[in-house]
């Protein structure tokens, strides 16, 4: 089972990812219901706990209220697919979303610190990863030229 | 010229360790060769056919003497000797050691200098006029705005992983030297009725494969716009742009399948939702970037005073004085000249710099020319603020270090990639077909005598050497194992910004001197007066030219 990392920290994952039109039933406990599911998932399980998007998906696709979500999840298909930055800029800067934001899937270590200057809090990583190296890796820059999800003013508002 | 502050310093710093810590992983086995080829890529490391190959980022193509130094103490040290300038202004190491390319970087931010973005799917260097802030016929030096552009752009964390590759150029000037219709941006600094500075905003032009000319998105970009502009165009081609299929992933691909209206609709209102972002611009910025570029510490000088002794040596002197006919360009303040070194002599491949070659320009750039130089994207070196009555010092010393040859603009001041001789992906070599054809054109009086034309060779179709765009292009392809070359004609790279024609079937690479003799021998017998040789061939068009290379001899 993927380890979730948050906050400097592994912490437990019970979650599960649904598929694409699969909506959960009354016995499922912690799941991430793919976005074009939300609402039928709201009808059958009452309250929805977490969403997920897929790179392909666009800030449209969410539901008119964010606030009730546990946690909105972006799916990396392939390292390369670098589609979820922007989104999670979109849902951070544009929705004004303060949830968790996590980065599920095929992402590699050397992009958490890319993704978290564009908004994710929580990485979905294989068991196997080392707490440490993601540590080093998310912090590899003490400064940075850009505004982003993490800092609204560019070094150009912060030099003095 | 820009200087680091320590925000700078900390964050070249920060990425030498972590190109470091990543290399070590990767040569542990802990980062899997798919992994590190992006992370290598992004600075500028390829693999290629004999060695790595490590571009460095000459940001606009500005270089100090101090870093002229460094690159030729690096290239004797990590390399055998040389060098190369790219058509992107930058400079490229052919044998470096992937182990000590942590070092190498390690070196470069010694001096202000990286290989940041130089190649992988992201935003890259940023080009620019090599005339910039010198030239008569400037609007607005370009440099403060491509500096801008490169902070912005530098670890850009959004746009990292872009479906492909992404280029911007800027020009500051009436004529365009910088092929900005041929970039995924082009910026072309304008002023406004009230004088107000600001860009027009070409979009999705390109070469490779599918070359395309930008289209016009915006006539009028205010200034302070500038970057919430870029990072709305550059998030509609993220999220919208292909990534099924690397030959079509580049933005122009994406604006010729939704229309330039469709696509600039969905930038204006991306753009609604961040020009009020913090990442508009400042007048202070702008006013702290312009602070690196005002105008060095000029002499007031008389033009024609400063000129006088030169005109005397120059009336004894012909290689003197076919050099100040093609190699030395007007300059904005009297008495001072802008001086192309060629590096395009016979025998070495265009572009090709030594250790040597790399020191003298810095001590020639120390005494003549305020202590910096200029890459351009033809392949060459500028000395930008030259005093006239230097210039013939100046030769002779160049003449001495093979930097001389007054062959600017002509045909043998080729673009040329470096095709297959190194590149993996190149079909042909390229370096020896540049080479034949600078030793069949040796006869200078008659290369003057043909004007300026551009020639550019690519050794395949991704376009490195912009074969379309040279008013002759020659192009490498592979038939069957075999190498062979396509001519094109009437491609342009300036203002009337014009993709070449197909002349017809490729030639093998010992008849492509010969077909270019024939070429410009229809160009001869066509032109009236003093044509130059594109306009001769946008009158006549490229029948005349087909039925002479392709007659029949009976």
């Amino acid at each position: 089972m993927p380890k979730l990392i948050k906050q400097d920290e592994c912490i437990d994952n019970s979650w599960v990812t649904l598929d694409k039109g699969v909506s959960p039933n009354e016995n499922t406990q912690t799941a991430l219901i793919h976005v074009s599911s939300y609402q039928a998932s709201l009808e059958t399980a009452g309250k929805p706990m977490g969403i997920w998007l897929d790179s392909s998906d666009n800030l449209a696709s969410l539901p008119s209220d964010l606030g009730s979500l546990a946690v909105i999840a972006i799916n990396f298909p392939v390292f390369m697919d670098g589609r979820g930055f922007s989104l999670a800029r979109q849902i951070r800067e544009q929705r004004d979303y303060r949830g968790e934001l996590r980065a599920i899937g095929n992402f590699m270590a050397d992009q958490v610190f890319y993704l978290k200057r564009c908004g994710f809090d929580c990485f979905e990583v294989a068991d196997d990863v080392d707490l440490q190296t993601h540590l080093k890796l998310i912090t590899a820059f003490r400064d940075t030229y850009q505004a982003a999800a993490d800092e609204p003013r560019p070094l150009f508002r912060r030099r003095g | 010229m820009y200087v680091y502050d320590e925000h700078d310093h900390s964050i070249i710093a920060d990425r030498v360790e972590q190109f470091r810590f990543q290399t070590a992983r990767f040569l542990e086995g802990k980062l899997k060769p798919e992994e590190f080829l992006p992370l290598r890529l992004q600075n500028g490391l390829y693999v290629q056919r004999l060695a790595p190959m490590l571009r460095i980022a000459v940001p606009y193509g500005m270089l100090s003497a101090l870093q002229l130094r460094k690159l030729a103490f690096i290239s004797r040290r990590y390399d055998k000797g040389y060098c190369h300038a790219t058509t992107r202004q930058n400079i490229q190491l052919n044998w470096p050691q992937l182990e000590d390319v942590p070092d190498i970087l390690a070196e470069l931010a010694e001096v202000e200098m990286h290989a940041v973005q130089t190649s992988g799917n992201c935003i890259r260097n940023t080009t620019s006029d090599q005339f910039a802030g010198v030239a008569p016929d400037e609007i607005e030096d370009p440099r403060p705005y491509c500096e801008i552009i490169r902070q912005w752009s530098t670890f850009h964390p959004e746009f990292a992983f872009l479906p492909r590759k992404f280029k911007i150029a800027v020009s500051g000037a009436q004529a365009d030297r910088a092929a900005i219709q041929f970039h995924d941006i082009g910026l072309q600094i304008v002023k406004n009725a009230g004088g107000a500075i600001g860009f027009r905003v070409y979009v999705g032009g390109g070469l490779g494969r599918t070359p395309v000319i930008g289209t016009v998105i915006r006539d009028f970009l205010p200034e302070q716009d500038l970057l919430t502009y870029l990072e709305a165009i550059v998030r509609i081609y993220n999220l919208n742009g292909r990534r099924d299929n690397k030959y079509k992933a580049r933005i122009k691909i994406l604006v010729r399948a939704m229309g330039a209206e469709a696509f600039t609709q969905l930038v204006e209102q991306e753009w609604l939702q961040l020009r009020d972002t913090q990442t508009l611009l400042t007048d202070k910025e702008i006013k702290r970037a312009k602070s690196f570029f005002t105008a060095p510490a000029y002499t007031k000088f008389d033009d024609l005073e400063q000129l006088a002794p030169i005109h005397g040596v120059r009336s004894n002197n012909k290689a003197f004085s076919n050099w100040l006919d093609h190699n030395v360009q007007a300059h904005k303040i009297p008495g001072y000249r802008a001086v192309t070194l060629s590096l395009k002599p016979t025998g070495v491949a265009p572009g090709d710099i030594t250790d040597t070659q790399l020191e003298t320009i810095a001590d020639l750039a120390d005494t003549f020319s305020f202590g910096e130089v200029r890459v351009s994207h033809n392949q060459n070196i500028v000395l930008a603020d030259v005093p006239a009555a230097e210039l013939f010092t100046l030769w002779e010393k160049l003449v001495a270090a093979e930097l001389a040859t007054a062959n600017i603009g002509t045909l043998n001041d080729m673009i040329c990639c470096p095709g297959g001789d190194f590149c993996s992906l190149a079909n042909a070599k390229s370096i020896p077909v540049a080479d034949a054809i600078q030793r069949e054109f040796d006869d200078l009086d008659y290369l003057y005598d043909l004007g300026n034309i551009d020639v550019n060779i690519s050794g395949c179709m991704n376009a490195c050497g912009h074969h379309h765009i040279g008013h002759i292009g020659i192009l490498g392809v592979d038939k069957k194992g075999e190498e062979f070359f396509q001519i094109q004609l009437g491609g342009n790279s300036s203002n009337k910004a014009a993709l070449g024609d197909v002349l017809g079937p490729a030639f093998g690479s010992d008849d492509v001197p010969q077909v270019i003799r024939k070429i410009l021998d229809v160009y001869v017998q066509h032109r009236e007066e003093t044509e130059l040789f594109i306009d001769t061939f946008n009158r006549i068009g490229i029948t005349p030219f087909k039925e002479k290379v392709y007659a029949k001899t009976h």
